[in-house]
């Protein structure tokens, strides 16, 4: 069968399912939307701030970034993280020794997800986290302070961090990839 | 055999492949799962973007015990109603999984959410449709959700860094302890290395543009054998910890299988 009218088969069988079935209709056009969603991504530039901005944690609210999550995003976008043990800026960059590595997506999970906590959150110590995003010529940077909380400091081995943002910074670039 | 009752026993085995592919999902990594739960309970991070119940080790644990043992039953259950009720509690579940602060990044849970939205929808119209009917319908959705999850994938590498195969690059070939990635490093320099980084990305990045777009287009017996192919030969070349992510796909992928049997045997 030739491919067009293997479409239009297709096509319409879909039509006559969803004119029988309000559900199959509902969740064929959820699973279209969101093919949407992804396919205006490199076409819009605030489409793509927005996801990043959820990469970061940074939504404007946490019931906007929850309502995203049934979007997928399997390595999605070139996402670094670069860990200190002094705020960003303070060493001279001679002997700033720590180096940006690459993440999959979500790069807030290196100091969010169980394996980061344990390796850079173990001691207790202060630590500030740099995370940056990038896509087709855009680039959010994200900085964090993860701070001992004072009560807790020293009941070994509990250790408890307070989250504070220092600064969320959206750049345009205007060469595209 | 009567063909209906046939097309019966079809949906219900596939459904139960989903099922058991959810569970693989959930399971995979439990090693990993145990690990985060020791680490969670230890170091705690305090942040106001997260409700506290969103934060909290307790809520973690009983939402991925809780959608396990729903799973398992909902394999093996034979009344339809504990099906629903299974669904029902796996989805509550993994909603969970997909917004809490210490499991939101794991893509594990989407795909798994995805596959429990499909076994609830068919769990709610096993009553209502004709079986073949309805075999058909859930390997279209079966093959539209997988689309979509790949083409989300492939679209995040649609950038320069991706074309370049600087990502790949820095996450698998200079340090990741995986036969193939080992192999390379012990064969190749690192100047090698890059040039091969480059072309695996390049590769991936139109393998998965190819399958997003046109995946859910192809008849059911060719998706379920391209969907079973290419899901695993992306766990078997990058890294057996995505079969976490993958498995409950290469099941849905194979409800495609059990819709091309023929229709009129009896």
């Amino acid at each position: 069968m030739r491919p067009a009218r293997h479409l239009a088969i297709s096509l319409r069988r879909l039509i006559d399912w969803s004119k029988q079935d309000w559900s199959f209709c509902l969740m064929t056009v959820t699973i279209f939307l969101v093919v949407i969603w992804l396919l205006l991504t490199p076409l819009s530039s605030q489409i793509a701030n927005h996801t990043m901005l959820r990469f970061h944690l940074q939504s404007r609210s946490f019931p906007i970034w929850a309502f995203q999550f049934p979007i997928p995003a399997m390595y999605n976008f070139a996402n670094q993280y670069e860990v200190d043990d002094y705020p960003p800026g303070l060493i001279d960059p001679l002997f700033h020794d720590s180096q940006p590595r690459f993440l999959n997506h979500f790069p807030a999970r290196c100091f969010t997800f169980a394996d980061a906590r344990g390796e850079y959150l173990r001691a207790g110590t202060n630590k500030w986290f740099t995370i940056t995003s990038s896509y087709r010529g855009q680039k959010v940077t994200s900085k964090f302070h993860l701070k001992p909380s004072e009560t807790l400091r020293h009941s070994e081995p509990h250790r408890q961090y307070e989250v504070i943002r220092i600064s969320t910074e959206t750049d345009y670039v205007a060469t595209k990839n | 055999m009567l063909a209906t009752e046939q097309d019966k026993n079809r949906l219900i085995t596939a459904y139960r492949v989903v099922q058991a592919g959810i569970l693989a999902t959930l399971v995979w990594k439990i090693s990993f799962f145990s690990y985060a739960n020791a680490i969670y309970n230890t170091i705690e991070i305090s942040d106001s973007f997260f409700p506290d119940l969103l934060r909290s080790p307790s809520i973690l644990r009983v939402s991925f015990l809780g959608a396990t043992a729903a799973t398992l039953l909902n394999m093996l259950a034979t009344s339809n109603a504990v099906r629903k009720g299974c669904c029902i509690t796996v989805m509550l579940g993994l909603s969970i999984l997909c917004i809490h602060q210490g499991s939101y990044n794991d893509m594990t849970f989407v795909t798994a959410w995805w596959c429990a939205t499909w076994s609830c929808w068919v769990s709610y119209r096993i009553d209502q449709d004709s079986h073949r009917t309805l075999l058909q319908k859930s390997a279209f959705l079966a093959r539209a959700m997988i689309s979509m999850i790949i083409l989300g994938g492939a679209v995040g590498k649609w950038t320069g860094e991706y074309w370049s195969g600087q990502v790949l690059y820095d996450i698998y070939f200079v340090d990741r302890d995986f036969w193939l990635f080992n192999y390379l490093r012990d064969t190749y320099s690192e100047e090698e290395l890059k040039v091969i980084a480059t072309w695996h990305s390049r590769n991936v990045v139109m393998i998965e543009t190819a399958f997003g777009l046109f995946y859910w287009l192809l008849g059911n017996r060719v998706a379920a054998i391209v969907g079973i192919f290419i899901l695993c030969s992306i766990a078997i070349f990058s890294n057996f910890l995505l079969f976490s992510v993958l498995s409950c796909l290469i099941a849905l992928s194979a409800v495609g299988y059990f819709a091309s049997q023929p229709a009129e045997r009896s």
